[in-house]
């Protein structure tokens, strides 16, 4: 064996030896609770995308999420301790949001994480948080799947269970169309609503005349609109996220597609009729109604200079003033936590009338209205 | 299969046939005088189309910003060749590494697009622009005319340079065999440099005007180089007719495809029909043997 | 210290992948660009056999080394015929396939959701869920896997494969088949592969097709560059220098969203500057 050869297998030996002593020496580590210093800030870990899809919906959360850790903070913070959070950027996939998990529970040994944003984001990591036994609250990913994530996973957003039924009760009762095309990204969020969708449509008798899925990096929706046109439906329900609705709608226009368009709640974006411009013209979309309170919406105002309270935002602030209320109560433990968030009967918060969580984690209000864009502005329709 | 449908699928077909044909051109005349295929020049593209994105954003107007996008694709294509390419091929390094050395720089330009100006998409034009037309009951945008119309355009332009000047002469006597041109006193490795300078506008132009059609994000060039690619070997390497034949095949491939099949698979058919004409016709429609 | 761990169990993975890829280019001359997509191949079957048919750990590994080995094997017969250029297009083509299939074959693949809940090691009482035995596990299949290749590529057949890279043509005048060499070899590098796709799968216990494209591919392709061509204990100096570059760059104090362009951005430039100025490496002997 020439020199190197030995440096470099020493090196693995020795590194060998000290990994082999140390584990074997140490009991499995189950202690999450943070060292009681003093002063010494409290953690919680923070999932959503700052960048990408649903970027503006992430930090439009993280503000409100910023003015919640203030307002607790300037009270006192958690019995004298500061609250601190540690945000991370999914960016609504799958990939970056479990390596986010892994490296909040596993670096930065955070008892809850507030988030994922994005269904994707959340499914990805909520296996692993529910190994290492910690407590999930996602404030806005509405999978159906997520209800049996797991006994520390949490969402004080409603399951899309809700929002797939409303959106077909609306088309058909409401809107009276019985021919539905679907044009769907291929996401936890995107299929479950869709899944849900088609089911409850054809039970009342609708028609789904077509279902076309598509990439969420996909900027070319063409394909997809075309076999939907060909269909002849009378209405098109478009479920995706910003960036592939903003050239999907477009796209729509320019094929002529000459039928009302419906979407859900990932449209609850101002960038998205921004840059869909004449394109989002008397687009529909269903939302969560969330009761707002004046003193929130000025300060979401003062902190992102727009009038515009994105749909995410509510729960995690809501999220946040939960925790906090927990966390001085119980303490630190996650599993103390978790018992605790069973137990919750939250009133007065911006994002639902009263906050409680069902025996699945899930919220046990759900409310939505429908928004229709005019002038690139999304108000409530009546 | 209903007419107006029949004649939408016609329409997507020939566009997207242009907009390969252009990225085509610009590697096949590429690869004629460099004999490797270059994985760069995809990014290229990106570099054309965020040109233009950038000279738009500054307020130079769009036919300005045309022009300035094109010019870079162009000076970015040969920078590359003058400080990589041109090394390489003095120390008569083998093929592979001309390759590795242009995915680096593929993965190198994608990443400072990235870094300037964010991953994240951005339409090219503000919504609206542009009118629709109803051809033959198919809906074509005004953008797509004129993808079709330079495809038609530099395709022409780039047939005469190559049959009827002396530049091109120079450029086909280099590509049929690069050690002949020497001894015949041309100076290759120079003109070289400007095959890859005219090859990148080319990429440039087919990014920017891929960016006017969809938009712009930092990974568009590798979709557009494979998609170039697939029809120069569909087509047949080193012959232009071949890659505007094969461009075209694809194109129709593609859009067609997705009638019988679900179309979250259009992007794997342009890598199958690959994959078949490697196994089967490796030469490709026009390559010789 | 634990995300020293995180780090090192990272470096073992891709060593992994790094040395297994290094046999089909750097002893074979085979210039594959779509090494993540058989690394997805592992993952995938992995996380399959261990979710949906709950099979143990390492009974799922070695299901999933054969499947990856098998596909491998198929795909070098099926490309290896070609040439230079059109072999390294045909890979590239094919790792678009597989991400393809991973995200359309839903009732397979779950899609874009991905399979999610992917159990960590446990041979009986024995668990490996604790990162630190987890990395100890790693490092012994790298160790496995590091004696496997240094076995092949010194035997009588590695020098075929050499013979191969050389010049092909001479070793078919000799004799050699060289295709079902090339077949061999592939399938081998695979099966390699698909170990480190377990590996990840329950590591990070989630698995989706985002993780597996062509840059990654390139990816890996940069720790044999920078480690050197034919090479074994190179790929590991590779891995390691990959590996450990962009924690490097988040003490530099990149902010969070421009670090992994800034990542692929140094890949890239080290694919350039190995190509440029040093081909055979940081301690490889052979010049590309």
């Amino acid at each position: 064996m020439n020199s190197s050869s030995r440096i470099v297998l020493g090196i693995v030996i020795i590194v060998a030896v000290i990994a082999g002593v140390f584990a074997f020496s140490q009991s499995p580590s189950t202690s999450n609770n943070v060292p009681a210093t003093k002063n010494e800030p409290i953690k919680l870990g923070f999932i959503g995308p700052l960048t990408g899809d649903g970027a503006a919906l992430g930090q439009n959360a993280r503000a409100a999420t910023e003015i919640a850790v203030a307002e607790v903070n300037a009270a006192g913070g958690i019995k004298g301790r500061p609250l601190e959070v540690i945000y991370e950027d999914g960016k609504c996939t799958g990939k970056e949001a479990s390596n986010a998990a892994n490296k909040l529970i596993n670096a930065d040994n955070v008892p809850v994480i507030l988030g994922g944003l994005c269904s994707g984001e959340t499914n990805s990591f909520a296996a692993a948080a529910e190994q290492a036994k910690r407590v999930v609250l996602s404030f806005c990913s509405s999978a159906p799947s997520i209800t049996q994530a797991g006994d520390y996973i949490f969402r004080d957003y409603p399951s899309d269970l809700f929002q797939g039924s409303f959106a077909a009760k609306y088309v058909y009762e409401t809107l009276g169309k019985k021919k539905v095309g679907i044009v769907y990204v291929k996401s936890d969020w995107g299929s479950g609503i869709k899944q849900v969708f088609s089911e409850e449509f054809s039970k009342l008798g609708g028609k789904i005349v077509a279902e076309e899925g598509y990439d969420q990096a996909a900027r070319d929706l063409r394909t997809q609109l075309t076999k939907i046109k060909a269909a002849k439906p009378d209405l098109v329900y478009f479920l995706g996220y910003t960036e592939g609705s903003t050239v999907g709608l477009k796209q729509a226009a320019e094929l002529k597609l000459g039928v009302p368009i419906l979407g859900a709640d990932g449209w609850d974006d101002p960038k998205l009729f921004a840059n869909a411009g004449a394109a989002a013209e008397g687009v529909m979309y269903t939302v969560v109604s969330a009761p707002l309170s004046d003193a929130f919406k000025a300060k979401m105002k003062e902190k992102t200079g727009s009038e515009e309270v994105l749909a995410c935002s509510p729960g995690a602030y809501d999220g946040v003033k939960i925790l906090a209320q927990i966390l001085a109560s119980v303490g630190t433990d996650s599993t103390a936590i978790k018992d605790a968030l069973y137990q919750v009967n939250y009133v007065g918060g911006v994002s639902a009338a009263r906050v409680a969580f069902d025996k699945n984690g899930d919220p046990v209000e759900a409310n939505y209205v429908v928004k229709i864009v005019k002038d690139g502005k999304a108000t409530e329709v009546k | 299969m209903e007419r107006m449908f029949f004649a939408q699928l016609v329409a997507n077909s020939v566009i997207a046939g242009a907009l390969y044909t252009l990225i085509t051109l610009g590697f096949n005349l590429i690869y004629g005088a460099t004999k490797f295929t270059n994985m760069a020049h995809g990014a290229v593209a990106a570099m054309g189309a965020y040109g233009v994105f950038f000279a738009t954003r500054e307020g130079w107007g769009l036919p300005l910003s045309i022009v300035a996008g094109v010019l870079v694709a162009g000076i970015v294509g040969v920078i590359t060749d003058r400080l990589v390419f041109s090394p390489l091929r003095k120390k008569k390094a083998r093929a592979s590494v001309f390759v590795i050395a242009s995915l680096g720089i593929f993965a190198l330009l994608q990443s400072i697009l990235s870094i300037t100006f964010g991953a994240q998409f951005w339409p090219l034009l503000p919504p609206g622009t542009g009118r629709v037309f109803d051809i033959a009951g198919a809906s074509v945008t005004e953008v797509q005319l004129w993808i079709l119309g330079s495809a038609v355009a530099a395709s022409g332009i780039l047939f005469i340079l190559l049959k009827f000047t002396i530049f091109g002469k120079v450029i086909r006597a280099l590509s049929d065999d690069e050690e002949v041109a020497k001894m015949l006193g041309i100076n290759t490795d120079r003109m070289i440099g400007v095959i890859f300078f005219l090859g990148s506008m080319l990429a440039g132009l087919a990014g920017i005007l891929s960016g006017f059609d969809t938009g712009v994000q930092p990974t568009m060039g590798l979709f557009l180089l494979l998609e170039g690619a697939v029809s120069s070997i569909v087509g047949g390497i080193g012959s232009l007719v071949g890659g505007i034949l094969g461009a075209f095949l694809l194109g129709f491939v593609e859009n067609f495809g997705i009638w019988f099949i679900a179309s979250q698979w259009k992007g794997a058919i342009a890598f199958g029909l690959l994959t078949i004409f490697l196994i089967f016709r490796p030469r490709g429609i026009m390559g010789k043997d | 210290m634990s995300y020293l761990l995180h780090l090192a169990t990272f470096f073992g993975i891709y060593a992994i992948l790094g040395v297994s890829l290094n046999l089909l280019i750097g002893y074979t001359g085979l210039v594959w660009i779509a090494h993540a997509a058989t690394f997805a191949v592992g993952a995938y079957a992995g996380a399959l056999f261990a979710t949906k048919l709950a099979l143990n750990f390492f009974l799922a590994m070695l299901l999933a080394m054969l499947v990856a080995g098998i596909l491998g094997s198929l795909t070098g017969w099926i490309f290896s015929r070609l040439g230079g250029d059109y072999y390294m297009l045909a890979s590239v083509s094919w790792n678009y396939i597989v991400v393809s299939v991973l995200i359309n074959w839903e009732s397979l693949t779950n899609g874009p959701l991905g399979i999610s809940g992917i159990p960590k090691p446990s041979l009986g009482e024995l668990s490996f869920a604790e990162p630190t035995k987890f990395f100890l596990l790693t490092l012994v299949l790298l160790g496995i896997v590091y004696a496997a290749a240094r076995f092949i590529t010194n035997s009588s057949f590695g020098r075929v494969i050499k013979a191969i890279r050389e010049d092909e043509q001479a070793a078919k005048v000799f004799g050699y088949n060289t295709l079902m060499y090339k077949v061999a070899i592939s399938g081998m590098g695979a099966a390699m592969a698909g170990i480190a796709g377990v590996l990840l799968a329950s590591y990070i216990g989630f698995v989706d097709p985002s993780s597996f494209d062509v840059m990654e591919s390139i990816f890996i392709l940069a720790i044999v560059v920078v480690g050197g061509f034919a090479n074994i204990r190179g790929s590991l100096v590779g891995a390691l220098a990959l590996v450990l570059l962009p924690e490097l760059l988040r003490f530099a104090g990149f902010p969070a969203e421009i670090a992994a362009h800034v990542r692929l951005g140094l890949y890239g430039l080290a694919l350039i500057l190995f190509m440029l100025y040093r081909p055979q490496g940081i301690i490889g002997e052979y010049k590309f």
